[in-house]
């Protein structure tokens, strides 16, 4: 944790709006895309995101340094998003036209191959994987967190966090196989079957 | 090394949290053995495609 980090979370403490605002908004842009990659889907992720913006702001007293402040608000968040998704969710609630593609790429048939890939890739996290492991993936892959830092954000054991990741990879893996999906190929085009649903 | 074995830690291996020793092992393990090599090859195939999820701005 910088020093500046530091200074920042015990003005908060304080009682400083400008500190605490500084602190939240550092890590604003993280907290939407961890919500994204574990909802699959923006307007949720946005809501969550301010949810637990909230919460820390009002929270941080609470803080002790027992991790890094990121790890400590990714657990806010992480609670936040197990609490409304008890339920699990319908296949169809998908829309291959609302996924965002990655850069900005004229040809049309790779423009449908891109947000085709960024369909599967959700796809798969959002219905295919189980939750814990959906959530170690994203801290580990996506996130890039250590595993460490995993373990601190779940409460587990180092030794059950390598264990839970190399499932979750293996899972991840499989269900890419079994959706018969083609991102393995050159082409990086998917045709697992809920794509040719739509 | 065993195959199962070998397998078992991929993940670790992949992400560089073993030791020298037993890093050298796997890798031993893979340049002899093709089956496991080509495990090894999705397994990070599959990773490299995760990592393509597009970020919101």
């Amino acid at each position: 944790m910088s020093t500046l980090e530091v200074e920042l979370i015990e003005k908060a403490k304080q009682g400083s709006h400008t500190a605490i605002s500084e602190l939240l908004s550092k890590e604003q842009n993280f907290i939407l895309n961890f919500m994204y990659q574990l909802t699959g889907n923006r307007a949720e992720a946005e809501d969550l995101t301010q949810e637990a913006l909230i919460m820390a702001y009002r929270k941080i007293q609470t803080f002790r340094y027992k991790a890094r402040f990121r790890t400590w608000l990714s657990k806010i968040a992480l609670n936040l998003f197990r609490q409304k998704h008890r339920q699990k969710r319908r296949h169809d609630s998908l829309i291959l036209e609302e996924i965002m593609i990655p850069g900005e790429d004229g040809n049309p048939e790779r423009k449908v191959i891109k947000r085709e890939l960024q369909w599967c890739i959700i796809h798969n996290l959002q219905y295919h994987l189980p939750e814990k492991y959906r959530v170690v993936l994203v801290l580990r892959d996506l996130q890039n967190f250590s595993y460490k830092e995993i373990s601190e954000t779940l409460g587990w054991s180092i030794s059950k966090t390598k264990t839970m990741l190399h499932r979750a990879r293996q899972t991840f893996r499989s269900t890419f196989i079994n959706a018969k999906c083609k991102a393995f190929t050159d082409d990086y085009c998917c045709t697992c079957e809920g794509v040719q649903d739509l | 090394m065993k195959c199962q074995k070998a397998i078992s830690l991929l993940t670790e291996y992949f992400d560089d949290e073993l030791s020298q020793k037993i890093s050298s092992a796997v890798k031993e393990h893979l340049n002899q053995c093709e089956e496991c090599k080509a495990k090894y090859r999705e397994f990070k195939k599959t990773l490299k495609i995760l990592k393509r999820l597009k970020p919101l701005d």
